[in-house]
Protein backbone atom coordinates (compact mmCIF):
# COMPACT_ATOMS: atom_id res chain seq x y z
CA UNK A 1 0.00 0.00 0.00
CA UNK A 2 3.36 2.04 -0.57
CA UNK A 3 1.87 4.84 -3.09
CA UNK A 4 4.25 6.89 -3.46
CA UNK A 5 7.97 7.49 -2.11
CA UNK A 6 6.44 11.37 -1.17
CA UNK A 7 8.00 14.31 0.07
CA UNK A 8 10.01 14.66 3.05
CA UNK A 9 8.57 18.18 4.29
CA UNK A 10 8.74 18.51 7.92
CA UNK A 11 5.25 18.02 9.83
CA UNK A 12 3.72 21.89 10.56
CA UNK A 13 4.26 21.21 14.18
CA UNK A 14 2.39 24.37 15.19
CA UNK A 15 -0.87 22.65 14.75
CA UNK A 16 0.70 19.80 17.38
CA UNK A 17 1.68 22.31 19.96
CA UNK A 18 -1.35 22.98 20.68
CA UNK A 19 -2.24 21.05 24.04
CA UNK A 20 -5.41 18.94 23.79
CA UNK A 21 -5.46 18.31 27.79
CA UNK A 22 -6.08 14.69 28.27
CA UNK A 23 -10.18 15.11 30.00
CA UNK A 24 -9.37 12.61 32.96
CA UNK A 25 -6.35 12.65 35.34
CA UNK A 26 -4.08 9.83 35.78
CA UNK A 27 -5.43 9.36 38.96
CA UNK A 28 -8.74 8.92 38.20
CA UNK A 29 -7.86 6.95 34.99
CA UNK A 30 -6.33 4.25 37.01
CA UNK A 31 -9.69 4.45 39.34
CA UNK A 32 -11.86 4.33 36.25
CA UNK A 33 -9.53 1.07 34.45
CA UNK A 34 -9.97 -0.89 37.86
CA UNK A 35 -13.58 -0.20 38.01
CA UNK A 36 -13.86 -1.19 34.55
CA UNK A 37 -12.82 -4.83 35.35
CA UNK A 38 -13.84 -5.07 38.61
CA UNK A 39 -17.13 -7.06 37.20
CA UNK A 40 -17.64 -8.71 33.80
CA UNK A 41 -20.22 -6.22 33.15
CA UNK A 42 -18.89 -2.56 33.90
CA UNK A 43 -21.04 -0.07 34.85
CA UNK A 44 -22.18 2.16 31.97
CA UNK A 45 -21.18 5.64 33.64
CA UNK A 46 -17.73 3.90 33.46
CA UNK A 47 -17.84 3.06 29.99
CA UNK A 48 -19.00 6.55 29.31
CA UNK A 49 -15.83 7.41 31.01
CA UNK A 50 -14.17 5.53 28.25
CA UNK A 51 -15.83 6.57 26.05
CA UNK A 52 -14.92 10.40 26.84
CA UNK A 53 -11.57 9.24 26.84
CA UNK A 54 -11.41 7.64 23.68
CA UNK A 55 -13.36 10.37 22.05
CA UNK A 56 -10.65 13.23 22.85
CA UNK A 57 -7.94 11.10 21.12
CA UNK A 58 -10.06 10.54 17.92
CA UNK A 59 -8.58 14.58 16.36
CA UNK A 60 -5.21 13.71 17.42
CA UNK A 61 -5.60 10.11 15.94
CA UNK A 62 -7.14 11.82 12.66
CA UNK A 63 -4.13 14.49 12.45
CA UNK A 64 -1.60 11.95 12.57
CA UNK A 65 -2.86 9.86 9.49
CA UNK A 66 -3.00 13.20 7.16
CA UNK A 67 0.66 14.16 8.27
CA UNK A 68 1.38 10.50 7.68
CA UNK A 69 -0.24 10.59 4.45
CA UNK A 70 1.00 14.15 3.35
CA UNK A 71 5.06 13.81 4.61
CA UNK A 72 5.39 10.17 4.20
CA UNK A 73 3.31 9.24 1.77
CA UNK A 74 1.58 6.42 2.61
CA UNK A 75 -1.39 5.22 3.28
CA UNK A 76 -2.95 3.79 6.51
CA UNK A 77 -6.13 2.49 8.33
CA UNK A 78 -6.91 3.89 11.80
CA UNK A 79 -8.51 3.08 14.46
CA UNK A 80 -9.72 3.61 18.60
CA UNK A 81 -9.00 0.84 20.15
CA UNK A 82 -12.25 -1.70 20.87
CA UNK A 83 -13.78 -1.67 24.25
CA UNK A 84 -13.66 -5.43 24.39
CA UNK A 85 -9.53 -5.25 23.75
CA UNK A 86 -9.23 -2.59 26.08
CA UNK A 87 -11.27 -4.12 29.23
CA UNK A 88 -8.78 -7.90 27.79
CA UNK A 89 -5.47 -5.79 28.13
CA UNK A 90 -6.04 -4.05 31.17
CA UNK A 91 -7.19 -7.72 32.83
CA UNK A 92 -4.22 -8.94 31.74
CA UNK A 93 -2.15 -6.12 33.42
CA UNK A 94 -4.28 -6.04 36.88
CA UNK A 95 -6.57 -3.11 35.63
CA UNK A 96 -4.66 -0.13 36.84
CA UNK A 97 -2.97 0.74 33.45
CA UNK A 98 -5.28 2.71 31.63
CA UNK A 99 -3.42 5.96 31.51
CA UNK A 100 -0.10 3.63 30.29
CA UNK A 101 -1.62 1.91 27.12
CA UNK A 102 0.25 3.02 24.33
CA UNK A 103 -2.18 1.88 21.30
CA UNK A 104 -5.82 3.27 22.16
CA UNK A 105 -5.07 5.39 18.95
CA UNK A 106 -3.47 3.30 16.72
CA UNK A 107 -2.18 3.21 12.81
CA UNK A 108 -1.10 0.65 10.25
CA UNK A 109 1.18 0.83 7.67
CA UNK A 110 1.27 -1.95 5.62
CA UNK A 111 4.78 -1.67 2.66
CA UNK A 112 4.75 -3.91 -0.75
CA UNK A 113 8.60 -4.28 0.20
CA UNK A 114 11.22 -5.35 2.56
CA UNK A 115 12.77 -4.67 5.66
CA UNK A 116 14.77 -1.68 3.92
CA UNK A 117 11.61 0.12 3.22
CA UNK A 118 10.46 -0.69 6.85
CA UNK A 119 13.40 1.24 7.93
CA UNK A 120 13.04 3.50 5.79
CA UNK A 121 9.33 4.58 6.39
CA UNK A 122 9.96 3.80 10.67
CA UNK A 123 13.31 6.70 10.03
CA UNK A 124 10.79 9.09 8.07
CA UNK A 125 8.18 8.93 10.80
CA UNK A 126 10.43 9.68 13.72
CA UNK A 127 11.84 12.71 11.67
CA UNK A 128 8.04 13.89 10.90
CA UNK A 129 6.64 13.53 14.80
CA UNK A 130 10.17 14.37 16.06
CA UNK A 131 8.90 17.77 16.94
CA UNK A 132 6.30 16.87 19.08
CA UNK A 133 5.90 17.52 22.85
CA UNK A 134 7.66 14.76 23.47
CA UNK A 135 10.08 12.52 21.41
CA UNK A 136 8.86 9.28 19.03
CA UNK A 137 9.79 5.96 20.56
CA UNK A 138 10.85 2.81 18.25
CA UNK A 139 9.99 -0.41 19.59
CA UNK A 140 10.81 -2.95 17.07
CA UNK A 141 9.40 -6.79 17.35
CA UNK A 142 11.31 -8.26 15.00
CA UNK A 143 14.15 -8.20 16.84
CA UNK A 144 12.28 -9.33 19.69
CA UNK A 145 8.90 -10.71 18.54
CA UNK A 146 6.27 -12.10 20.39
CA UNK A 147 4.69 -15.31 19.45
CA UNK A 148 5.84 -15.11 16.02
CA UNK A 149 4.79 -11.19 15.55
CA UNK A 150 6.75 -8.86 13.87
CA UNK A 151 6.58 -5.45 13.13
CA UNK A 152 7.95 -2.23 13.62
CA UNK A 153 6.06 -0.18 16.04
CA UNK A 154 6.67 3.41 16.06
CA UNK A 155 5.06 5.53 19.18
CA UNK A 156 4.46 9.40 18.53
CA UNK A 157 3.12 11.98 20.99
CA UNK A 158 1.11 14.44 18.51
CA UNK A 159 -0.34 16.77 21.18
CA UNK A 160 0.65 14.77 23.92
CA UNK A 161 -1.19 11.65 23.06
CA UNK A 162 0.26 8.48 22.17
CA UNK A 163 -0.38 7.21 18.98
CA UNK A 164 1.07 3.77 18.21
CA UNK A 165 2.31 3.20 14.57
CA UNK A 166 2.29 -0.05 13.05
CA UNK A 167 4.45 -0.58 10.50
CA UNK A 168 4.75 -3.96 8.53
CA UNK A 169 5.82 -5.85 5.62
CA UNK A 170 3.36 -7.16 3.75
CA UNK A 171 4.95 -11.00 4.89
CA UNK A 172 4.41 -9.21 8.64
CA UNK A 173 1.09 -8.25 7.90
CA UNK A 174 -0.43 -11.29 6.28
CA UNK A 175 0.94 -13.71 8.83
CA UNK A 176 -0.25 -11.37 11.89
CA UNK A 177 -3.65 -11.46 10.18
CA UNK A 178 -3.94 -14.90 9.97
CA UNK A 179 -2.37 -15.23 13.43
CA UNK A 180 -4.62 -13.01 15.00
CA UNK A 181 -7.74 -14.67 13.19
CA UNK A 182 -6.72 -18.15 14.61
CA UNK A 183 -6.31 -16.59 18.21
CA UNK A 184 -10.48 -15.56 17.81
CA UNK A 185 -11.00 -19.57 17.02
CA UNK A 186 -8.41 -21.17 19.37
CA UNK A 187 -8.19 -18.30 22.65
CA UNK A 188 -6.90 -15.03 22.26
CA UNK A 189 -4.33 -16.37 24.79
CA UNK A 190 -2.36 -17.67 21.86
CA UNK A 191 -0.55 -14.56 21.18
CA UNK A 192 0.89 -14.94 24.48
CA UNK A 193 2.02 -18.04 24.29
CA UNK A 194 -0.98 -20.16 26.12
CA UNK A 195 -2.18 -23.24 24.98
CA UNK A 196 -5.26 -23.57 22.53
CA UNK A 197 -8.68 -23.47 24.24
CA UNK A 198 -10.08 -26.50 21.97
CA UNK A 199 -8.82 -28.37 19.17
CA UNK A 200 -6.19 -30.39 21.89
CA UNK A 201 -2.63 -31.73 20.46
CA UNK A 202 -3.52 -31.14 16.62
CA UNK A 203 -4.08 -27.10 17.18
CA UNK A 204 -0.51 -26.89 19.22
CA UNK A 205 0.90 -28.31 16.02
CA UNK A 206 -0.70 -26.23 14.13
CA UNK A 207 0.26 -22.72 16.04
CA UNK A 208 4.04 -24.51 16.36
CA UNK A 209 3.94 -24.54 12.64
CA UNK A 210 2.48 -21.01 12.39
CA UNK A 211 5.37 -19.99 14.70
CA UNK A 212 7.43 -21.76 12.38
CA UNK A 213 6.33 -19.61 9.36
CA UNK A 214 7.01 -16.68 11.20
CA UNK A 215 10.46 -17.53 11.50
CA UNK A 216 11.02 -18.55 7.91
CA UNK A 217 9.61 -15.34 6.74
CA UNK A 218 12.22 -13.21 9.42
CA UNK A 219 14.99 -15.26 7.92
CA UNK A 220 14.03 -14.51 4.65
CA UNK A 221 13.24 -11.11 4.89
CA UNK A 222 16.38 -10.48 7.66
CA UNK A 223 19.12 -11.77 3.97
CA UNK A 224 16.89 -9.20 1.83
CA UNK A 225 13.90 -11.54 0.92
CA UNK A 226 10.39 -10.59 -0.55
CA UNK A 227 7.53 -12.50 -2.13
CA UNK A 228 7.54 -15.10 -3.02
CA UNK A 229 7.80 -17.33 -0.05
CA UNK A 230 10.39 -20.16 0.04
CA UNK A 231 9.20 -23.91 -0.91
CA UNK A 232 9.85 -24.93 2.67
CA UNK A 233 7.85 -22.23 4.13
CA UNK A 234 5.06 -22.51 1.76
CA UNK A 235 5.41 -26.39 2.64
CA UNK A 236 4.93 -25.85 6.48
CA UNK A 237 1.54 -23.06 5.46
CA UNK A 238 0.09 -26.19 3.32
CA UNK A 239 0.14 -28.32 6.20
CA UNK A 240 -1.95 -25.48 8.29
CA UNK A 241 -4.11 -24.80 5.57
CA UNK A 242 -5.42 -28.75 4.86
CA UNK A 243 -5.05 -28.93 9.00
CA UNK A 244 -7.55 -25.95 8.81
CA UNK A 245 -9.71 -27.79 5.96
CA UNK A 246 -9.80 -31.05 7.97
CA UNK A 247 -11.50 -28.70 10.62
CA UNK A 248 -13.81 -27.23 8.91
CA UNK A 249 -14.64 -30.86 7.46
CA UNK A 250 -14.92 -32.02 10.92
CA UNK A 251 -17.14 -29.14 12.31
CA UNK B 1 -11.21 8.37 3.45
CA UNK B 2 -13.86 5.98 4.16
CA UNK B 3 -14.70 5.75 7.86
CA UNK B 4 -16.57 2.30 8.93
CA UNK B 5 -18.21 0.46 11.71
CA UNK B 6 -17.46 -3.45 11.87
CA UNK B 7 -19.70 -6.07 14.56
CA UNK B 8 -17.71 -8.87 14.13
CA UNK B 9 -18.34 -12.46 15.89
CA UNK B 10 -14.69 -13.75 16.70
CA UNK B 11 -15.68 -17.15 17.71
CA UNK B 12 -17.92 -17.65 14.54
CA UNK B 13 -15.78 -15.70 12.08
CA UNK B 14 -18.46 -14.18 10.79
CA UNK B 15 -19.15 -10.24 10.29
CA UNK B 16 -22.47 -9.39 11.47
CA UNK B 17 -22.30 -5.57 10.53
CA UNK B 18 -20.82 -3.04 8.28
CA UNK B 19 -21.93 0.14 7.80
CA UNK B 20 -20.09 3.09 6.21
CA UNK B 21 -19.97 6.82 7.66
CA UNK B 22 -19.21 10.26 6.14
CA UNK B 23 -16.51 11.23 8.98
CA UNK B 24 -14.43 9.36 11.67
CA UNK B 25 -16.58 11.10 14.48
CA UNK B 26 -20.20 9.51 13.25
CA UNK B 27 -18.14 6.50 12.83
CA UNK B 28 -16.96 6.60 16.25
CA UNK B 29 -20.41 7.72 17.99
CA UNK B 30 -22.23 4.63 16.00
CA UNK B 31 -19.21 2.19 17.64
CA UNK B 32 -20.36 3.93 20.94
CA UNK B 33 -24.41 3.24 20.58
CA UNK B 34 -23.37 0.00 19.21
CA UNK B 35 -21.55 -1.24 22.30
CA UNK B 36 -24.55 0.00 24.13
CA UNK B 37 -26.30 -2.28 22.20
CA UNK B 38 -24.49 -5.54 22.52
CA UNK B 39 -22.92 -4.68 25.61
CA UNK B 40 -19.59 -5.96 26.00
CA UNK B 41 -19.18 -9.86 25.21
CA UNK B 42 -16.09 -11.29 24.67
CA UNK B 43 -16.52 -12.94 21.08
CA UNK B 44 -17.77 -9.63 19.74
CA UNK B 45 -15.54 -7.08 18.58
CA UNK B 46 -16.97 -3.54 17.84
CA UNK B 47 -14.54 -0.96 15.99
CA UNK B 48 -14.60 1.78 13.86
CA UNK B 49 -11.55 1.97 11.37
CA UNK B 50 -10.85 4.46 9.16
CA UNK B 51 -9.48 3.57 5.69
CA UNK B 52 -8.57 5.03 1.93
CA UNK B 53 -11.15 3.27 0.91
CA UNK B 54 -13.51 -0.37 1.73
CA UNK B 55 -10.60 -2.20 -0.89
CA UNK B 56 -8.02 -1.05 1.53
CA UNK B 57 -9.81 -1.86 4.43
CA UNK B 58 -9.73 -5.59 3.48
CA UNK B 59 -6.08 -5.43 2.87
CA UNK B 60 -5.12 -3.76 6.31
CA UNK B 61 -7.86 -5.78 8.65
CA UNK B 62 -8.97 -8.93 6.32
CA UNK B 63 -9.39 -10.68 9.09
CA UNK B 64 -12.83 -9.40 9.49
CA UNK B 65 -13.74 -10.31 6.10
CA UNK B 66 -11.57 -13.95 5.35
CA UNK B 67 -11.49 -17.23 7.02
CA UNK B 68 -8.97 -18.77 8.35
CA UNK B 69 -8.26 -20.59 5.30
CA UNK B 70 -8.24 -17.44 2.76
CA UNK B 71 -5.94 -15.84 5.32
CA UNK B 72 -3.91 -18.51 4.73
CA UNK B 73 -3.67 -19.04 1.38
CA UNK B 74 -3.39 -15.36 0.87
CA UNK B 75 -0.11 -15.08 2.71
CA UNK B 76 0.59 -18.18 0.44
CA UNK B 77 0.21 -16.54 -2.20
CA UNK B 78 1.87 -13.49 -1.15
Amino acid sequence: MLLSSGGSSHLGLTRYNQAVPRPISNSALARLGKRLVATDQPEQSDVDGLHVLLSAYSPVLASAVDAVARDIGVVSASRIKNTGTILEKLRRQGGHTLSSIQDLAGLRVVIDAGRAEQDRVVERLMTTFSGASRAPRIVDRRAKPVQGYRAVHVIVYPDRFPVEIQVRTRWQHQWAEWFERLADQYGRGIRYGEPPLEGGDAAQQAIDWMLEVADQIAVAEESGGTPPLGFITLQLLDSVINWLGTRQQGS
Amino acid sequence: MAHFLLIYDRKAGKLLRKQEFASDAEALDARFAAEAEYGVQENIEIVAISAASEDELMKSHGRYFLTSEQLGRRLAAA
